[in-house]
């Protein structure tokens, strides 16, 4: 068979490979090129930082715990603001040749809608990813992604903003995640991204502490992968009848993980916490990924989206 | 946000060579990795991870053997688990790496067990080391705990660039390193705390313990104590061309920052915070540092530092 094809096409999102670095484990792209080997051109796209209106400093420390085969994170979205992310991170990133994808937060509407405005300017991005799950400060906290009308707020006004292609990323800690797909859409996402973090606490028995500066954090890694494939298998469901595509994530540290997140509906998978214990995940997914591709005489990945046969 | 031009970090599968228990529950680890060898620069760290274990009936005999015996046993299916930060310790012109540690959890007690021959994941070397363009006429090493062991390297360096050294150890427990008794008495502290390092004194360094427990020929106390009577008895005319570096706990690190500041010494510290991807990726692990502005910001340990300014920390930020 000859080389089966690898490039997807997500509602204008043009990828040579299905595969997208998850928002907050990559900064802005210039730091796992310092590992020997590394390529950002081995990447389908990479989702940057979360970043909001203002600067943010981020959570007190420890932010990090490792958890059975995962692991919490409280970072707190630090990042320098989205002026002085298109004024001199943007520019630099233009030297690889990858897509690019700005990942957004904030804690009302307005500014999600104003960091939007901030990255339309940018001619360096290739797409927008909301991330819904932030908590909403006029709501007492309560995430975005919580409820379907807040959810649609948010989506609705980054439409107002940016007119290129747009995902909404989906947080898990819901009853049921189909009624905030149905309204992403709805309010103009292009793109359906899911699983973010599920929130979670470790306790220093010693100490009867928090382990985490911030109390609680967000659960990642092998751990949700189950979590989250069964969710975009739901998601799937209402995403392609309506023609959306799908950005699974959650645990993938091989091959055979992005496999069963393609089988479950995913037009593109990301990779985020496998990259710190294995910064040579990249490659080896995608070797794998073809030669799956090729076993199974499937000559575009594109036909392998959601041929998950049920019982 | 300046990029400034970084080492290649290696990512390697490193054959365990050597692992030796020592007292006090420490572990000395000896693994293959030429590139990380050459490279190294004390203070700088490499992150390392199990991926799976072996078993195998005897040692090695060679590195030939370990390549010999991978051909026809690959190592098996990891448990998931993030790298664990680790001074080096020594490094070796044939391409050996050390690290020196103490078993204190999950990591480090697989680490400990790690079998001859099998393969660590490695990245290598991260971060800033301390900075040597201007090696001084004598440096103070101030330890505590682990922290000799990034701090061995460091005085193998100063050593061979003609720096005197004088090295400053503070232990709650046993030390994994030879111990033995001088007959020189230093000036700074009673006649009676002549235990050394064997392994500091072959370098010439003038050496001296503290143990929190009382124990023969150790100072009872801590090493910020050595540190401020050595401070306390140096003339004032003979602090230049002195510096002081530290690698330990981080209430002692605040405490050595402060002497270092009132008696107007440079100093350096390598700082620890639990780590995510250790590439300056995740944001995980940071601490306070003081810019150019005089603001403090959260600055990445991993690549930032993991070695600071002392003056520049921001050490009330923490408890
Ligand atoms: C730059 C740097 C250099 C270091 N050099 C040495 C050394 O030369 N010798 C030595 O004995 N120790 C050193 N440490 C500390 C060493 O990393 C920890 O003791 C080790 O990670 C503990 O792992 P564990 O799984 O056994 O412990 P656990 O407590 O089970 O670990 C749980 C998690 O917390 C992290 N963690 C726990 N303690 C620390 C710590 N003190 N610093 C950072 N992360 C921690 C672990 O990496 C792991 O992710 C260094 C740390 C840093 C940051
Ligand atoms: C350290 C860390 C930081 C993260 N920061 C963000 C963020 O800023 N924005 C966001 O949408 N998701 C963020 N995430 C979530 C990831 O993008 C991803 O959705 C999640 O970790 C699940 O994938 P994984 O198991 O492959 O890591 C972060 C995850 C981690 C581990
Ligand atoms: S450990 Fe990820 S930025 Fe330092």
């Amino acid at each position: 068979m000859s080389e089966p094809k690898l490039a997807v096409d997500l509602a204008g999102l043009e990828m040579h490979n299905p595969l997208i670095v998850a928002s907050g484990t990559f900064a802005y792209g210039e730091e796992f090129i310092n590992v020997g080997g590394f390529k950002n051109e081995d990447i389908g796209a990479i989702a940057l930082k979360g970043t909001t209106l203002e600067p943010r400093e981020g959570n007190a420390t420890p932010r990090v715990a490792e958890t059975a085969s995962g692991m919490l994170n409280s970072i707190g979205l630090q990042n320098p603001g989205a002026d002085a992310v298109v004024r001199d991170v943007l520019p630099r990133l233009r030297a690889f040749d990858t897509r690019l994808i700005a990942n957004i937060a904030g804690g009302t509407v307005e500014e999600y809608r104003e960091v939007a405005r901030r990255f339309a300017r940018a001619p360096e991005l290739d797409a927008i990813e909301v991330n819904i799950s932030c908590p909403n400060v006029r709501r007492g906290g309560a995430a975005f992604g919580a409820d379907p009308t807040a959810a649609a707020d948010v989506v609705a006004a980054v439409r107002e903003a940016w007119g290129g292609p747009l995902i909404a990323k989906l947080t898990p800690n819901v009853t049921d995640i189909a009624p905030i797909a149905a309204a992403c859409i709805d309010a103009g996402a292009d793109i359906l991204s899911l699983i973010n973090t599920l929130r979670g606490m470790v306790i220093d028995t010693a100490t009867r502490r928090p382990v985490l500066g911030n109390n609680f954090g967000g659960l990642s890694g092998p751990a949700v992968k189950p979590v989250a494939i069964l969710m975009v298998h739901q998601v799937y469901q209402i995403a392609r009848e309506k023609n959306v595509p799908v950005i699974g994530m959650g645990g993938i540290a091989g091959a055979n993980d992005a496999i069963e997140f393609i089988i479950a509906g995913a037009s593109a998978f990301s990779v985020g916490t496998a990259l710190f214990w294995n910064p040579s995940v990249c490659r080896q997914i995608i070797d794998g990924l073809r030669a799956y591709l090729i076993e199974h005489e499937i000559d575009d990945v594109s036909k392998l989206v959601g041929t998950l046969k049920t019982n | 946000m300046e990029v400034l031009p970084r080492n290649t970090i290696h990512h390697l599968r490193c054959p365990v060579l050597d692992v030796v228990e020592l007292e006090g529950g420490h572990c000395r680890l000896r693994f293959h990795a030429p590139p990380i060898a050459r490279s190294s620069i004390p203070g700088q760290f490499v992150n390392v991870r199990l991926p799976g274990r072996i078993d195998r009936p005897r040692a090695f005999d060679s590195y030939a053997d370990v390549v010999e015996y991978h051909k026809t046993h690959p190592v098996g299916e990891a448990p998931f688990l993030l790298a664990r930060p680790f001074g080096v310790h020594r490094a070796g012109a044939d391409g050996w790496v050390e690290i020196l540690f103490k078993v204190v959890g999950r990591g480090t007690r697989l680490l400990a067990g790690a079998a001859l021959g099998s393969r660590l994941d490695v990245l290598g070397s991260i971060g800033n080391g301390f900075n040597l363009t201007q090696p001084p006429q004598t440096a103070v090493l101030v330890a505590g705990g682990t922290g000799i062991a990034p701090l061995y390297l460091l005085a193998e360096r100063l050593h061979r660039a003609g720096s005197g050294l004088v090295v400053l150890v503070g232990t709650g427990f046993a030390l994994p390193m030879t111990l033995s008794d001088s007959d020189e008495v230093v000036h700074f502290l009673d006649k009676d705390v002549t235990a050394v390092i064997d392994e500091y004194v072959d370098l010439g360094a003038v050496v001296r313990i503290a143990t929190i427990e009382p124990r023969k020929g150790c100072h009872t106390g801590t090493s910020v104590d050595l540190l401020s009577q050595y401070l306390q008895a140096l003339p004032p005319g003979e602090r230049a061309g002195k510096a002081i570096f530290s690698c330990g706990p981080w209430a002692m690190q605040a405490a050595v920052a402060g002497l270092a500041a009132r008696y107007a010494m440079p100093c350096q510290v390598l700082l620890e915070e639990r780590m995510g991807c250790g590439l300056g990726a995740c944001m995980a692990c940071v601490c306070k540092i003081r810019q150019e502005t005089g603001e403090y910001k959260y600055k990445r340990v991993c690549v930032d530092g993991p070695v600071f300014d002392a003056n520049d920390v921001g050490w009330e930020a923490r408890e």
